[in-house]
C-alpha cells in the first residue's frame, strides 16, 4: 500500500515537472510579467495598474507591436499575483521569469514586495518598473526603475503652490497610516515644511484598518492646523478621515500626495466636505490637462466600466518602458537599461514628456520624472490648477 | 480634556454596539454546540455588501433593506446549519477549520461579484447635532438605536419565550435539553439563523457609516474573539456588555495610548483565558 | 512472519528509491522555478508536520505562524544586530523558542479545547503586532537575510543547497515523528488526545507531555523559519499573518492527520494548486476553500486516504454489480 502511495507521489512529481517547464516561446511575443498585488486589499491598486498596462500594450500592439530588428513583437502581459508579501513576490517573479519567459516585469507596488521581486530579477537581469517609495530598492539595483513621481519629487511643487496660493496656511498636521511609506512621507514633509516656513503642529499615524478616526482627529484638531496633509494613504481611508474631520467641525484644508479620487470619494465623504481638497498628480479635468489623458480615461472606462486615478500614476512611465525596447532595438536587458539611462526625453502619448534621471539623488538615473499638476476639487471634479514642471521637482530641496 | 474623553466615550459606545451585535452572533454559535464560527467577519461583511446592493442596485429604502438583509442572512444561517454543519461530525477543530474555509469561500465569491474596490454608501441620515460641546452624528445614533432595540428584543426572547429558553437550555446541556423534550435540531437551526442575522445586521448598520468592501470583515473576527473571551464564551449578556466595554476601551485607548491598543487587548485575552478559560464574566 | 519482514523490506526499498529520486531531481530538472516549488513544499511540509504533532496530542494550536516568525526574525536580528552567522544563531534561536514555548505550555496547561485555540490565535497576533509596533524589530520594514555561511567546507549559498538542507530536515523530522507514534510516548500522546482525564487517571503527566510537544513543534517551526528567511532572503511581517497559520492548518486537514504523509501531501497540494489553477487569486481561494470543505465532508482522513477510498468505492460497486 505504501508503495502505491509512492507511485502516486512520483506521478505527481513528474506531472508538475512538466507543468513547470518553460513554455515554448511563441514567435514574436514580448512577454511582460505583472508581479503586483492582484488579490487582497491592495489589489485596488494592482488591478488598476494592470488594467492600465493592458491599454498601454494595446497602444503599441495596434501599431503592429514593438519593432526590434526585422521583427515586430506583440506585447503580452502575464499576471503574477504576488499577494503583497516578499515570498509571494519571489514566487510570482520566479514563475514569470522561469516558466513564462518574461523579459520585463511590472512590479512591485510597495517596498517589501518590490524587494522580493528584485531578489529574482536583479540576478536574472530582468528590467523592472516598480513603485516602491523607499530608497532601498533604488540603490545599486541595475535593472530596477521607479515608475512614478515619488514623494521627494512631488513635494517641492506641491508645497510651493500651497505657500503661494494659500498664504493663510501656517500650521500643518501630518497624518498617515502606520506604515513605511507614511514614515518616509512624514520625514520629507517635515523637511519641506521647515524649508517653506510652515509649522508642523501634529505628526502622527493611525492603525491600518481603522475606520473610526475620531480619537486621532480630536487630538489633531486640538492643535488647530490650517491643513491636514496625508502623504501616502490608500483609498478609501482618506475620504473617511475627511468626512469625520468635517463632522467634528474642522474647516481647514486637506491635502494629499496623490490625485483625489473624486467620483469614489463623493459617496464616502460627501461632496461639500471634499471642496478645496488639494492633490497632486494627473487629473482628468481642466483645460490645462492634455487631451491624451482625457482620452485614456475614456478608453479605460469603456473597457472596465469604472475609473479611479490609480492607472495614471503608473501608466506614463510604462509607455516609456516599453518604448525603450524599440529604441534599444534589442531584447537584451543591458541594452534596454542603457537606453533608459541615457537621459533622453520620452514623449508620452498622454500628451507630455518625461524622462529617467536622478543619478545625483539615487546613484543611478532610474527615477521617472514627468510634469505633474496640482489638483483642487471644485464641484464634483478634481481640476488642474497649476502645472509643476520637472525642473521644480528636484530644485525645491535646496 | 473633557472633550477628548467624552467624545471617545460616545464613539466607544457606537463601536461597542457593533461589537456587541457581532459578538452576540459569535457567542450564540459557540454556545450552540461549541462551534467556533471563524467566518463571523465574512457574515458581517456580507450584511454590508447585501445592503449596498439592495440600496444602490434596487433602490430599496434603508430600513427595509436592513430587514431584508437580516432575513437573507437568517435563512443562510439555517441553510448552513442543515446542509453543512449538521453533517460535519467530528470534533470542534473540524468545525473551526470548516468555518475558516467557509469564510474564504464567501470572500472569494464577494470579490468576484462585488469587486475589490471599496464603495461608499450615501448615509441615509446625514448631519449631526452638537450637545455639551460634543458632536453626535444622526446616523450613528440610529445605529445605536437599532442595535439597542434588537438587543432588548433578543434578551426578552431568550428570557421569556419557550423557544428562547429552549435555545439557552441546549447551550447549557444538550442531553438534558433533549430529555426535556426540546427538539435540538430545530433549536440549532434557529440559533444559526439568529446568529447570522445579528452579525449581518451589524454589517448592514455599519455600511453607510464608512465604506463597503470585501475585506471589511477581516479585523472583525479578532474583535469578536476578544469580546467573547471577556464576556464569557457562550453568554449572550456577556457578549453585549463585553462588546460595549471593548468598544469604549478601544476608543479611549486609541485616543490616549495610540497604536498599541490591539496588542494590549490580545495580551489581556491570553491572560484572562489562562486564568479563567470560560471567559471573564461567564456565569456557567 | 517472513511475509511481514518481506513487506518491510519492500517498503524500506521504496523509501530508499524515493529518497534517491528526491536527492537527484534538482540535478535532472534544472529549472530554478521547479526548485523553488520544491523548497516551498518542503517548508510547508515541515510546518504542517510540526502543527500536526501538537494537534495530535490534543492541543488545538492554530497559531503556528508565531513560531515561524520567531525563527525567521530571530535569525535576521541576530545577524543584523550581533553579527552572528547562521550556525551560531540557530542554537540561540532554539533556546529562545524553547523558552517561549515552555512558558506558553505551562501557562496554558490547564486550558483545553476552544479556549486554547483562541489563545493560540491571540498569541500569533501578539507576536505579529509586537514585530510591527517595535522599531527595533523592524516594524513594517522588510529585512534582508543572506544565505547560510559554509559549514564543514560545504558552501550553502545556492538555492539548490538550501533545497538539500530542507530535504534533510524533512526526512529527519518526518522519520522521527513517524517513529514517535509507535513508542510508548506516542501512545501516551494519542491517549491524551482522545481523553485527557482518562490519560491523567492512568498516570500520564499530561502537562509535561503537552509542554514538550509544544516545544518540539515550536522548535521545528522556528528552524523552518530560519530556512525560510535564508532562502527568500527578505522577510516582513506580512509573511506571518493569521492567513499563514490558517494555510498551515489546511495542509494538515486536506492532506490528512492520520499519518506523517498527510502534511507532506497537503503541503504539496497547497503549494501546487496556484500553479495548476492559474487565474485570479479570488478563484484560487474559492477552489482552496471548496476543496477543504469537501475534504472535511467526504475525505475525513485527507487526500492520503483517497486511494483507499477509491479502492473501497470500486470494490463496492463491482460487488454491487456481481450481486445483481
Amino acid at each position: 500500500m505504501k508503495s502505491k502511495l509512492l507511485t502516486i507521489y512520483l506521478a505527481v512529481i513528474v506531472i508538475f515537472m512538466f507543468a513547470s517547464m518553460p513554455a515554448a516561446a511563441a514567435q514574436k511575443e514580448l512577454k511582460v510579467g505583472c508581479s503586483m498585488a492582484l488579490s487582497g486589499p491592495v489589489s485596488v491598486v494592482g488591478i488598476a495598474w494592470r488594467n492600465g498596462a493592458l491599454i498601454v500594450a494595446d497602444y503599441y500592439n495596434k501599431k503592429g507591436g514593438l519593432k526590434v530588428g526585422n521583427d515586430h513583437y506583440k506585447i503580452v502581459i502575464i499576471d503574477g499575483d504576488n499577494k503583497f508579501t516578499p515570498e509571494g513576490a519571489t514566487t510570482s517573479s520566479r514563475r514569470l521569469v522561469e516558466r513564462d519567459g518574461v523579459k520585463l516585469i511590472m512590479g512591485g507596488i510597495a517596498t517589501p514586495d518590490t524587494m522580493g521581486v528584485q531578489a529574482v530579477t536583479e540576478p536574472a537581469k530582468i528590467p523592472i518598473l516598480h513603485t516602491a517609495a523607499a530608497d532601498e530598492p533604488m540603490i545599486d539595483k541595475k535593472y530596477s526603475f521607479r515608475g512614478f513621481v515619488c514623494f521627494r519629487e512631488m513635494m517641492p511643487g506641491l508645497f510651493k503652490w500651497l505657500v503661494s496660493n494659500k498664504p493663510e496656511v501656517k500650521k500643518i498636521a501630518l497624518f498617515d497610516m502606520d506604515y513605511e511609506s507614511g514614515y518616509f512621507g512624514h520625514k520629507l514633509a517635515r523637511k519641506m515644511a521647515e524649508i517653506k516656513g510652515l509649522e508642523v503642529v501634529y505628526d502622527g499615524y493611525f492603525e491600518p484598518g481603522s475606520k473610526d478616526f475620531n480619537s486621532y482627529l480630536l487630538r489633531i484638531l486640538a492643535k488647530k492646523p490650517d491643513v491636514i496633509f496625508n502623504t501616502a494613504s490608500p483609498y478609501p481611508t482618506w475620504p473617511i478621515i475627511i468626512k469625520q474631520a468635517r463632522a467634528l467641525g474642522y474647516e481647514g484644508l486637506f491635502m494629499e500626495n496623490s490625485p483625489p479620487a473624486v467620483a469614489d470619494n463623493i459617496k464616502i465623504a460627501g461632496k461639500e466636505n471634499l471642496q478645496g481638497l488639494i492633490g497632486f498628480g494627473y487629473g482628468t479635468e481642466g483645460s490645462s490637462i492634455p487631451q491624451g489623458i482625457k482620452d485614456f480615461k475614456k478608453e479605460y472606462m469603456r473597457l472596465y466600466g469604472e475609473w479611479s486615478n490609480y492607472p495614471l500614476v503608473y501608466v506614463p512611465a510604462l509607455y516609456a518602458f516599453f518604448a525603450a525596447v524599440e529604441k534599444a532595438n534589442s531584447l537584451d536587458a543591458d541594452k534596454i537599461v542603457a537606453v533608459l539611462e541615457d537621459g533622453s526625453d520620452w514623449p508620452i502619448p498622454l500628451g507630455f514628456t518625461g524622462r529617467f534621471a536622478g543619478a545625483e539623488t539615487y546613484g543611478l538615473p532610474h527615477q521617472w520624472y514627468a510634469p505633474q499638476w496640482v489638483l483642487e476639487v471644485k464641484g464634483d471634479k478634481a481640476v488642474a490648477v497649476d502645472e509643476i514642471p520637472i525642473s521644480d521637482m528636484v530644485a525645491g530641496w535646496d | 480634556m473633557y472633550i477628548l474623553i467624552s467624545q471617545s466615550l460616545i464613539n466607544g459606545i457606537l463601536a461597542g454596539m457593533i461589537y456587541a451585535l457581532i459578538a452576540a452572533g459569535f457567542t450564540l454559535l459557540y454556545g450552540n454546540g461549541g462551534v467556533l464560527f471563524f467566518a463571523i467577519g465574512e457574515v458581517f461583511m456580507l450584511g454590508a455588501v447585501l445592503l449596498y446592493c439592495l440600496i444602490e442596485g434596487m433602490s430599496i429604502s434603508y430600513f427595509l433593506g436592513v430587514v431584508i438583509v437580516m432575513a437573507l442572512l437568517g435563512s443562510f444561517g439555517v441553510f448552513l446549519e442543515k446542509v453543512i454543519f449538521r453533517r460535519l461530525t467530528g470534533n470542534d477543530l473540524t468545525f473551526a477549520i470548516g468555518s475558516l474555509a467557509l469564510g474564504m469561500l464567501i470572500t472569494g465569491i464577494v470579490l468576484k461579484t462585488f469587486g475589490e474596490r471599496g464603495k461608499g454608501l450615501i448615509s441615509p441620515f446625514p448631519g449631526s447635532f452638537k450637545i455639551f460641546g460634543l458632536v453626535i452624528a444622526y446616523d450613528k445614533m440610529i445605529v445605536v438605536g437599532v442595535g439597542l432595540v434588537v438587543i432588548v428584543a433578543l434578551h426578552l426572547f431568550f428570557s421569556f419565550t419557550k423557544t428562547g429558553r429552549a435555545i439557552r437550555a441546549v447551550a447549557q446541556d444538550v442531553e438534558a435539553a433533549q430529555l426535556m423534550g426540546v427538539e435540538v435540531f430545530k433549536v440549532k437551526s434557529l440559533t444559526f439563523c439568529l446568529a447570522l442575522a445579528v452579525a449581518g445586521l451589524a454589517g448592514a448598520l455599519v455600511a453607510p457609516l464608512y465604506y463597503v468592501d470585501a475585506f471589511m470583515g477581516t479585523p472583525v473576527l479578532m474583535t469578536a474573539l476578544i469580546v467573547v473571551v471577556l464576556g464569557g464564551l457562550g453568554s449572550f449578556p456577556g457578549a453585549i456588555i463585553g462588546g460595549l466595554v471593548i468598544g469604549v476601551l478601544e476608543n479611549i485607548g486609541q485616543t490616549f495610548l495610540g497604536g498599541t491598543t490591539t496588542l494590549l487587548l490580545f495580551m489581556i485575552v491570553i491572560v484572562i483565558l489562562i486564568l479563567r478559560p470560560e471567559g471573564l464574566f461567564a456565569n456557567e | 512472519m517472513s511475509e511481514g519482514t518481506g513487506k518491510t523490506i519492500k517498503r524500506s526499498f521504496a523509501y530508499l528509491i524515493a529518497l534517491i529520486l528526491l536527492l537527484l531531481i534538482p540535478l535532472i530538472v534544472r529549472s530554478a522555478y521547479f526548485h523553488h516549488l520544491l523548497i516551498m513544499i518542503g517548508l510547508a511540509a515541515l510546518l504542517g508536520m510540526s502543527n500536526r504533532l501538537i494537534i495530535n496530542s490534543g492541543a488545538w494550536f492554530m497559531g503556528m505562524a508565531a513560531f515561524y516568525a520567531i525563527g525567521a526574525y530571530g535569525l535576521v536580528l541576530l545577524r543584523e544586530k550581533i553579527g552572528m552567522d547562521y550556525w551560531s544563531a540557530v542554537p540561540v534561536i532554539g533556546l529562545i523558542t524553547a523558552t517561549i514555548a515552555i512558558g506558553l505550555g505551562y501557562a496554558t496547561s490547564r486550558v483545553r479545547g476552544i479556549p486554547f485555540a483562541i489563545i493560540s490565535v491571540a498569541f500569533a497576533e501578539v507576536i505579529r503586532l509586537t514585530i510591527i509596533k517595535t522599531p527595533f524589530l523592524g516594524g513594517h520594514k522588510a529585512w534582508i537575510c543572506p544565505p547560510p555561511e559554509p559549514i564543514f567546507g560545504i558552501t550553502l549559498s545556492s538555492k539548490i543547497s538550501i533545497y538539500y538542507l530542507i530535504l534533510v530536515l524533512c526526512v529527519i523530522v518526518g522519520f522521527l515523528f513517524h517513529r514517535l507514534e509507535k513508542t510508548p510516548t506516542g501512545n501516551a500522546l494519542m491517549t491524551m488526545a482522545e481523553n485527557e482525564e482518562l490519560a491523567e487517571s492512568i498516570g500520564i503527566n499530561t502537562t509535561r507531555y503537552k509542554v514538550v510537544v509544544l516545544m518540539v513543534g515550536a522548535l521545528v517551526a522556528a528552524l523552518t523559519g530560519t530556512l525560510f528567511a535564508s532562502y527568500i532572503g527578505i522577510i516582513g511581517p506580512t509573511s506571518f499573518s493569521l492567513m499563514t497559520s490558517v494555510l498551515i492548518l489546511m495542509t494538515i486537514v486536506v492532506g490528512g492527520m492520520a499519518t506523517i504523509w498527510g502534511p507532506i501531501t497537503g503541503a504539496a497540494f497547497i503549494t501546487l494548486l496556484p500553479e495548476i489553477l492559474p487565474g485570479q487569486a479570488a478563484d484560487q481561494n474559492i477552489a482552496y476553500a471548496t476543496i477543504v470543505l469537501l475534504t472535511l465532508f467526504w475525505l475525513r482522513d485527507g487526500l492520503i486516504s483517497l486511494p483507499k477510498q477509491l479502492k473501497t468505492f470500486i470494490e463496492r460497486s463491482s460487488a454491487h454489480k456481481s450481486a445483481s
